[in-house]
């Protein structure tokens, strides 16, 4: 075995402009944001749905009244839930809670039920603000934690109360308080953010930022890919998720630039959308694109001359002809950690699984199962360990066993299967837990739903081990059917398709798959139905 | 004596790299086929004479086999944990290698330990079982119904009617042993293997997590520096129950193929006659030990011994040159914890006095300000350390998950101690920043002491912090504010501490004040009572003639 002496040190992008523009004690967003109240306030920082507008200066003014707003409800260091989706109050009532030297949490805005009470309990929150169209996903909940006041966003009839929580509604609540801005900052060392990772391995995870990450993350988007003020930026995915909010929202606030924000995505509208906004950069999901290829005429006259789109999808090059931009995908970021930042161009004849070089201020490597740091081209676990202090995330939220274990031997362990080459540049094998071992075999879980879902009736699919009366796992593959076919004729298909290890010893046939509220199959929860039910067909045993 | 059980691999000693050392392919990573390769190599070879008593590689495999045997005859079971409370002897060997071998925890604990800190530790560690020297079981009978989980003690020696709760079980440890077969867990190595107790902080002693790696690192890693090979004769005075002995002299000896004598008191009189009539070669120090030695008067054939080099820290800058002059010797002074291992070694040939040396290979070491930035060189600030590859470091601290996070934070290893690089990367280490006291290799929690102190009817409040010894490192010194109305003579108070802290903890110095400095949030300023150091109207224990008993 060659084990490796010593992580590899990052090849890539320093500190740039952006992010070195305060000296370390003071970067904080909401320094950032009331200089840029002060030097462009009357410019647009965020525009929601083409019609909403918010200038630099009323950004900041709303903050701080959010901030005296919470104070006088519930105190100083509260944790405030935001249940928005992209819309005005969503950033105020961000930096509001980070003014009131507290931490902001968003939930996610398909939260409910069991889900949702988790993160309303467990994140500590007493105040949320919510759109008055979610509320009743709070009432119906068993109760609301140590929530003291909720905040209804929206026209409509606010109720006075959830059980014995007192509602209000949010211009009565801001009512009569002032936006005098605070007399100090808080300290970059300190937690503002709670980000929950969604739960596609059980218990969610709430990442806590300190304020230096939170001012650090766009900050290294803007300074790699080199987003300038005359910019304007789009993109149809929620604040609630780390891609809009780092990318575009707080990444057009260090540029001084303009970003839009969509309540929902319209394959069909998205051209004429950016040529109507004069969008210069968007983030898009590889799903995205392809939907976007199927459905949208041919794009009109436009700027958008750069979309961040991962994974690149396979017909990316007729994509880039077709609508005449191009497609930026060498990047690697996690809720956790922003370790690459962005390259502004394609490296040349490098495979699609390449995410580029480390930042220079980053260790990294690759590891075994035993933590064994790996030499090039193996595949294992991507880690990663900062050489600065306060530049990711500082512990995931009340769960300091899953802290220690993403820490374990002092790297940030990423769940991300990868390897490096000679380069040193780091490539993507998925998600470590999408990783099924099957008599000495990994089997990478999203390749095989790849091939399972060429087959004409599966719309939907998951892959994922099952214990093996051998030892490691047997492949077992789930799969939703536009109309049926015999599950043994789907096995010979698979079969045809497949190379031998890969092929599933386990087929079943469902309706519908359990799902987080982004909308990922929540696999482990069919890891644990047993196998002995009549829906499950085993092709070993005869 | 001959073996009885078939083995296929042998283990071989690492080879140098540029960086350092590596294990070799076919190295042993977890301690119990490390000991079985080593029997398998040694066989009849001497690994170890302690206080008198000889036992030869094969010995020490064969004879932990049967004390596994007998443990397992008792259930239990991999993952267990069982506390160690023994003097230095054959038998705690052993025990030690036994527990490894059938991946059991081991959790040493100090000697001198009694009452609450005893209970503490039991409890804390989730011990199930306890194996104790006969003259020590007796401490477990005040403390036996605060120990809900412990169910078995087993007694190395002659058990004499112990007063404990039919819930515990007692065995004597020579007729538990057995002739069976035991059986060998199927360890990883990184699974934890020993829970070694450290009061380097305030607050209670905290649990340092080990792995089988880890150890074995230590031991090869000290092969390494020191340059050991199966001729070397190791000594140590030090106890199994801390890091040094175990891993730098019992597995650093078997890692070489060589031999160890083990004393469980160091005697400044008789240690070069001991080193003389054993062909020692090395030795294991701290401060006290060499300035006892060298307080010593001279004698013409000071520098006719046959040890070479010797192994440590701290050695006080002014003697250095001059002990190795006068003894012949080499002394390697490195900067470690239970927590790091070596971090930092001055490597024989690139010395520099009064230093710790350079980060050694496995770990990267930085002096950080207050915010984790790197202090130029010449400017004290925090020790920190970070490794280089796994298991090198130590897990966490047990059961103490945030403390943990708080000392790991920004990845780094915040050792609490405070430190001064140079700019060839040498490191000075100047003092602990956090609540602990260091005297004669021991760490005393200030927590502790004080925890005693306060409990005495007549005492309002303390403070315990280290004032410097002559002995190098520290000596304990209280301050007592005495209730209103009641009175406190220095005897009493001593009286009182030493049946309820080990007899290290004894404060030396008693100091009795009207009222303690504080900052205004009511936090004692320790530092202001430090600075004053051994006021006029302070209390020596020596100077008065007060005896402190060992036992």
């Amino acid at each position: 075995m060659h084990e490796r002496i010593g992580l590899l040190r990052g090849k890539g992008y320093p500190l740039g402009e952006h992010a070195l523009r305060y000296p370390t004690e003071e970067r904080t967003l909401l320094r950032l944001l009331s200089d840029q109240a002060a030097s462009r306030g009357d410019q647009d920082w965020l525009i929601f749905d083409s019609t909403d507008h918010l200038t630099y200066r009323e950004a900041w003014e709303e903050s701080c009244q959010v901030a005296h707003a919470i104070e006088a409800s519930v105190g100083k260091g509260a944790h405030v839930g935001i249940f928005l989706l992209n819309q005005l109050e969503f950033m105020p009532v961000f930096f509001g809670a980070m003014l009131n030297s507290g931490i902001a949490v968003p939930f996610n805005a398909a939260a409910r039920g069991p889900l949702l009470h988790y993160v309303v309990e467990h994140s500590d929150a007493a105040v949320i603000v919510a759109r008055l169209d979610l509320l009743d996903r709070l009432e119906a909940l068993e109760d609301l934690g140590s929530v003291r006041l909720v905040v209804a966003v929206g026209p409509g009839d606010c109720p006075t109360a959830i059980g014995q929580t007192p509602v209000v509604p949010w211009s009565e609540w801001l009512a009569s308080v002032p936006s005098t801005p605070p007399m100090t900052f808080p300290d970059y060392r300190q937690p503002c953010l709670i980000q929950y990772t969604s739960g596609t391995t059980g218990r969610q995870k709430g990442a806590v930022y300190p304020h230096q990450f939170l001012y650090l993350y766009p900050a290294m988007y803007v300074d790699s890919i080199g987003i300038t003020a005359d910019e304007i930026l789009t993109t149809p995915m929620p604040l609630f998720h780390v891609a809009a909010l780092h990318l575009i929202a707080n990444a057009a606030l260090h540029a001084g630039a303009t970003a839009h924000l969509k309540s929902r995505f319209s394959a069909s509208r998205y051209w004429e959308e950016a040529a109507q906004d004069g969008a210069t950069f968007s983030i898009i999901l590889g799903p995205m694109a392809a939907l976007v290829m199927k459905s949208s005429p041919p794009a009109p006259q436009h700027r958008l001359s750069r979309i961040f789109c991962v994974p690149p999808p396979p017909e990316a090059d007729e994509f880039e002809r077709r609508y005449n931009t191009r497609l930026l995908w060498h990047a690697f970021g996690q809720t956790e950690i922003s370790p690459l930042g962005m390259r502004p161009d394609i490296l040349p004849g490098v495979p699609r699984d390449t995410l580029g070089y480390p930042v220079s201020w980053m260790e990294y490597g690759v590891v075994d199962d035993h933590d064994r740091l790996l030499p090039p081209g193996e595949v294992g676990e991507i880690v990663f360990r900062p050489m600065r202090p306060y530049s990711m995330f500082l512990e995931y939220y009340k769960d300091p066993q899953a802290t220690l274990e993403a820490f374990r031997n002092f790297m940030y362990h990423t769940g991300d299967l990868g390897y490096y080459d000679e380069e040193g540049l780091l490539h993507y094998r998925g998600r470590k837990q999408e990783r099924i071992r099957r008599r000495g075999e990994n089997i990478s879980a999203p390749e095989l739903e790849y091939v399972a879902l060429r087959h004409p009736k599966v719309v939907e699919a998951a892959a994922y081990g099952v214990p093996s009366e051998l030892g490691e796992e047997d492949v077992k593959l789930d799969v939703r059917l536009s109309e049926p076919v015999p599950p043994a004729e789907l096995h010979a298909w698979l079969v045809e398709n497949l190379p031998r290890y890969m092929v599933p010893r386990y087929l079943e046939i469902r309706d519908s798959f359990p799902k987080t509220p982004s909308e990922r199959i929540q696999k482990y929860l069919l890891q644990s139905l047993p196998l002995d039910r009549p829906e499950v067909h085993d092709f070993e045993t005869r | 004596m001959t073996l009885d059980h078939p083995f296929t691999q042998i283990s071989h000693t690492g080879f140098v790299t540029d960086q350092g050392f590596l294990e070799g392919p076919d190295a042993a990573r977890t301690i119990g086929p490390f000991v079985r390769d080593k029997a398998v190599r040694n066989g009849d070879k001497r690994f170890v004479e302690v206080a008198g008593r000889a036992q030869s590689y094969a010995d020490i495999h064969l004879n932990s086999d049967a004390v596994l045997a007998g443990l397992q005859s008792l259930s239990l079971e991999p993952g267990d944990h069982v506390c160690l409370m023994m003097n230095n002897s054959v038998e705690n060997i052993w025990c030690w290698f036994a527990l490894c071998k059938g991946g059991i925890l081991e959790v040493p604990i100090n000697t001198a330990y009694k009452g609450y800190l005893l209970s503490y530790i039991i409890n804390q560690s989730d011990a199930c079982a306890i194996i104790i020297d006969a003259d020590l079981a007796p401490r477990l009978e005040p403390i036996a119904s605060e120990l809900p989980n412990l169910r078995h003690v087993i007694v190395n020696g002659r058990v004499s009617g112990l007063d404990l709760p039919s819930s515990i079980q007692v065995h004597d440890l020579a007729s538990l042993r057995s002739h069976r077969s035991p059986t060998y867990a199927r360890t990883q190595p990184s699974d934890t293997s020993v829970i070694l107790y450290t009061s380097g902080t305030t607050g209670p002693s905290k649990g340092v997590i080990l792995s089988h790696e880890a150890n074995l690192n230590l031991a090869r890693h000290c092969v390494w520096l020191m340059g050991y090979g199966s001729d070397d004769v190791l000594y140590t005075v030090f106890p199994l129950f801390h890091i040094n002995a175990k891993y730098t002299s019992v597995m650093a000896a078997m890692e070489a193929n060589a031999s160890l004598v083990m004393d469980q008191r160091f005697s400044a009189s008789t240690f070069w006659d001991k080193v003389r009539a054993k062909g020692v070669t090395a030795f294991n120090y701290q401060g006290a030990l060499l300035l006892m030695l060298y307080k010593q008067p001279p004698r013409p054939d000071d520098a006719d011994n046959p040890v070479r080099i010797a192994f440590g820290a701290p050695c006080p800058a002014d003697i250095w040159r001059p002990f190795e002059e006068r003894f012949g010797l080499t002394l390697v002074e490195v900067y470690g914890m239970t927590e790091i291992a070596i971090a930092t070694e001055n490597r024989p040939g690139e010395t520099k006095v009064g230093t710790a040396g350079k980060e050694s290979a496995n770990f990267w070491v930085r002096i950080f300000d207050e915010n984790d930035r790197p202090c130029p060189p010449g400017v004290a600030g925090e020790i920190v350390v970070r490794p280089k590859r796994p298991n090198v470091m130590f897990k966490g601290y047990y059961r103490q998950e945030e403390f943990t996070l708080d000392a790991f934070r920004n990845l780094w290893f915040h050792t609490g101690d405070r430190g001064v690089m140079d700019s060839d990367g040498y490191i000075t280490f100047i003092d602990r920043m956090k609540d602990c006291i260091r005297r004669r290799g021991e760490n005393i929690s200030s927590f502790e002491v004080e925890a005693v102190v306060n409990s005495h009817d007549a005492v309002l409040e303390s403070a315990a912090y280290g004032v410097a010894s002559d002995l190098s490192e520290e000596e304990v010194m209280v301050a007592v504010v005495v209730k209103e109305g009641q009175t406190l003579t220095p005897h009493e108070l001593l009286d009182f501490c030493q049946t309820r802290m080990a007899h290290f903890a004894v404060p030396r110095y008693v100091r009795f004040v009207a009222e303690l400095p504080k900052t205004p949030s009511q936090r004692i300023q320790k530092y202001l009572l430090r600075e004053e150091g051994i006021t006029p109207d302070t209390w020596d224990r020596d100077a008065a003639g007060y005896r402190v008993r060992r036992e």
